[in-house]
């Protein structure tokens, strides 16, 4: 009996539509739900590269909604200012980038010292937080933002309604967000995120201050601060890296 | 009649680079004595690091940034190597930089073809000395503006020769950015499309000089070839010092900042319509008590602009302990060099234009949510008082 003449076993019968399928309609057609999950989205650096490592897709992913989140001075604002200025890119064309600041406290010069150009960045300052939801959604809907930052959404919090607008609006924001491609950036000083945040959330971490850096004459030059992945589609969450923040 | 230029990109750095090898791959940033960036590694560059910047500043634009106190004396010692050897020649010199110089070579050479012998034995001359890693681009030409614009564009160890009757045709597709102008003048070509030398020698004149007076005059007539300025081997001709006395004794840096930089800008614009600018400054402060302190400020790359100037002023001032109010001060332009060419691999690509890319949705937007959109313009960085810092504008 030689090899050839035994006949090749018979193939499962979903093996079989899968290789019809691939035949017909061609090899992308179909994955496996490992392969989904493993894909990387296009995305920007954070500017530090443990930081990156420890989001698991390489930085800030572009279509999907990432949240800071840490009380004051935990580091949060620092480094998304430098996730800003990388959105940007530094040389080659910029892109734009709109910052919606609900606190009222952007420092453009803040800005400017972390990379950021200010020609290229739309600043929304609403008088009121009423509507916050409808000009959001205009925002993107207007162009394609490769970042979107939002500071301060706890302020949101001070109205159950606008809340609860927010929350309703998400799904059909987080739609918007894919098609634009846009990173939807969000920074809260609260370290627990909404329901509706939550469902949404591609990727989540959280800041908490250490120490701070002192120069030779007591003054503060830094901080060094604790993130830890609270949650993200690429990376096991639980993990931490210390970044050391200095100040510009 | 012929001159040579020497050029190295990156002196300072790769300099100092051999004897720490554990900078390899890594942005490094040398710093001089006041925390400013006065070199950095090409990877440091590649970050967005630039000279002149602040610590802080250069560590926020690449976290990674290895800051590493500058070698002056080891540059001085590497650097007096390499005037000797062009001095050596017994020719007139002229150092316009570390590790780049203009060496007029019109007594042995008629023309540049001529020189081609004696460039390249200096060449070799310069690579003994220096090493490896120093080995000067090299170009040579009738004059100073083509003779550099050739070694800008050769690789280290290579000598690039332009003849007369190729002169218009070698600078026609050069960038720009070679023209010894202030990197706001080389912005504002770029911006208005003004790509390259044949484009800006295309230029009327009266529109040249309307805009950007004589010094664009004189750089037209670079872009041309035409450049009649000598070597000096003295150096740059330095203005007088200026003095600026207070009525009232003076106890406010700020205040005196100012008046240091009203009295300078007459002077810094004559540099820059010379094409000129300023490299060292002293700055001897006298105060009531009849005490005096003196401070030498040295920059990275010749200046022109009162902004810079002043910023350095003010940090001395501030730097410096007051034993009394100050009653004047006397400010010498001690060294004016050339200004530098820019490093045509690092520029950016021409951006986006900011009006279309922001401003059109912006305007969209405010018709349906008036009052909301605002751009953000810095006025005055150094000031205090955040109003006066900051302009919005909607």
């Amino acid at each position: 009996m030689t090899l050839e003449s035994v006949a090749p076993a018979p193939q499962p019968t979903l093996q079989r539509a899968v290789a019809a399928l691939h035949a017909r309609y061609g090899s992308g057609v179909l994955r496996e739900a490992h392969e989904l999950s493993a894909a990387v989205p296009p995305r920007f650096s954070t500017g530090f590269p443990t930081l990156d490592a420890l989001s698991g897709c390489g930085g800030v992913p572009q279509g999907h909604l990432t949240l800071f989140t840490g009380g004051a001075t935990s580091g949060k604002l620092s480094v998304a200012l430098r996730s800003l200025a990388a959105a940007q890119g530094r040389h080659r064309r910029r892109d734009p980038v709109a910052v919606l600041d609900l606190a009222g406290t952007a420092d453009p010069q803040s800005f400017h010292l972390a990379g950021v150009d200010l020609a290229h960045t739309l600043f929304i300052r609403p008088p009121r937080i009423e509507n916050i939801t409808t000009l959001l959604y205009d925002v993107l809907n207007v162009r394609a933002w490769r970042c979107l930052l939002v500071d301060g959404v706890g302020t949101l919090r001070t109205s159950p309604h606008q809340l609860h607008t927010f929350d309703a609006a998400l799904p059909e924001l987080m739609r918007v967000v894919r098609r634009q491609r846009t990173a939807l950036l969000l920074l809260d000083d609260a370290g627990q995120p909404g329901d509706a945040t939550a469902h949404s959330l591609s990727l989540h971490m959280h800041f908490r201050r250490t120490d701070w850096q002192l120069s030779r004459h007591g003054g503060i030059v830094g901080c060094t601060t604790r993130v830890q992945l609270e949650r993200s589609r690429w990376a096991r969450p639980g993990a931490h890296c210390d970044l050391t923040l200095p100040f510009p | 009649m012929a001159i040579l230029y020497c050029h190295h990109a990156n002196f300072v750095f790769d300099a100092l680079h051999p004897a720490h090898p554990e900078w390899d791959d890594h942005p490094v940033a040398l710093l001089n004595d006041d925390g400013i960036v006065q070199a950095c590694s090409p990877q440091a560059i590649e970050s967005g690091v630039l000279h002149e910047m602040r610590a802080r500043q250069a560590r926020a634009r690449c976290p990674d940034l290895r800051l590493v106190p500058l070698d002056a004396a080891r540059i001085e010692e590497i650097q007096q190597a390499f005037r000797g050897v062009l001095l050596a020649t017994g020719l007139p010199v002229e150092i316009t930089a570390p590790g780049s110089g203009y060496c007029d070579l019109r007594s042995v050479a008629r023309s540049p073809r001529d020189a081609q012998p004696i460039c390249a034995d200096l060449g070799r001359q310069l690579r003994s000395a220096l090493g490896d890693a120093l080995t000067p681009a090299l170009g040579c030409d009738h004059g100073k503006f083509t003779a550099r614009a050739a070694a800008h564009i050769t690789r280290p160890g290579r000598l690039r020769v332009v003849d007369l009757p190729d002169e218009a045709a070698f600078l026609a597709p050069l960038s720009t950015a070679l023209l010894p102008l202030p990197p706001l003048v080389l912005n504002q070509l770029r911006w208005l499309g003004i790509a390259t030398l044949a484009d800006f020698a295309r230029l009327p004149q009266s529109a040249v000089v309307q805009r950007w007076g004589e010094a664009g005059r004189m750089a037209q007539q670079l872009a041309l070839g035409r450049d009649p300025r000598p070597v000096q081997a003295a150096g740059a001709a330095s203005p007088e010092p200026v003095r600026t006395d207070f009525e009232t004794p003076c106890e406010n840096v700020a205040q005196a900042a100012a008046s240091v930089r009203r009295d300078l800008e007459p002077h810094l614009a004559a540099l820059a319509a010379q094409l000129l600018g300023c490299r060292a400054l002293t700055l001897q402060l006298e105060f009531l008590n009849h005490r005096t302190r003196t401070h030498e400020i040295a920059f990275a790359a010749p200046v022109v602009t009162a902004a810079s100037v002043s910023a350095a002023v003010t940090h001395a001032l501030w730097s410096t302990p007051w034993p009394a109010p100050l009653i004047s001060t006397r400010t010498t332009i001690s060294a004016a060099a050339e200004m530098p060419a820019g490093q045509l691999t690092l520029f950016d690509e021409p951006t986006d234009d900011a009006t279309t890319a922001i401003d059109e949705p912006a305007q969209r937007l405010a018709r349906k949510h008036p009052g909301v959109f605002f751009h953000a313009q810095l006025v005055e960085p150094t000031h205090p008082v955040v109003e006066r810092r900051i302009e919005w504008k909607s």
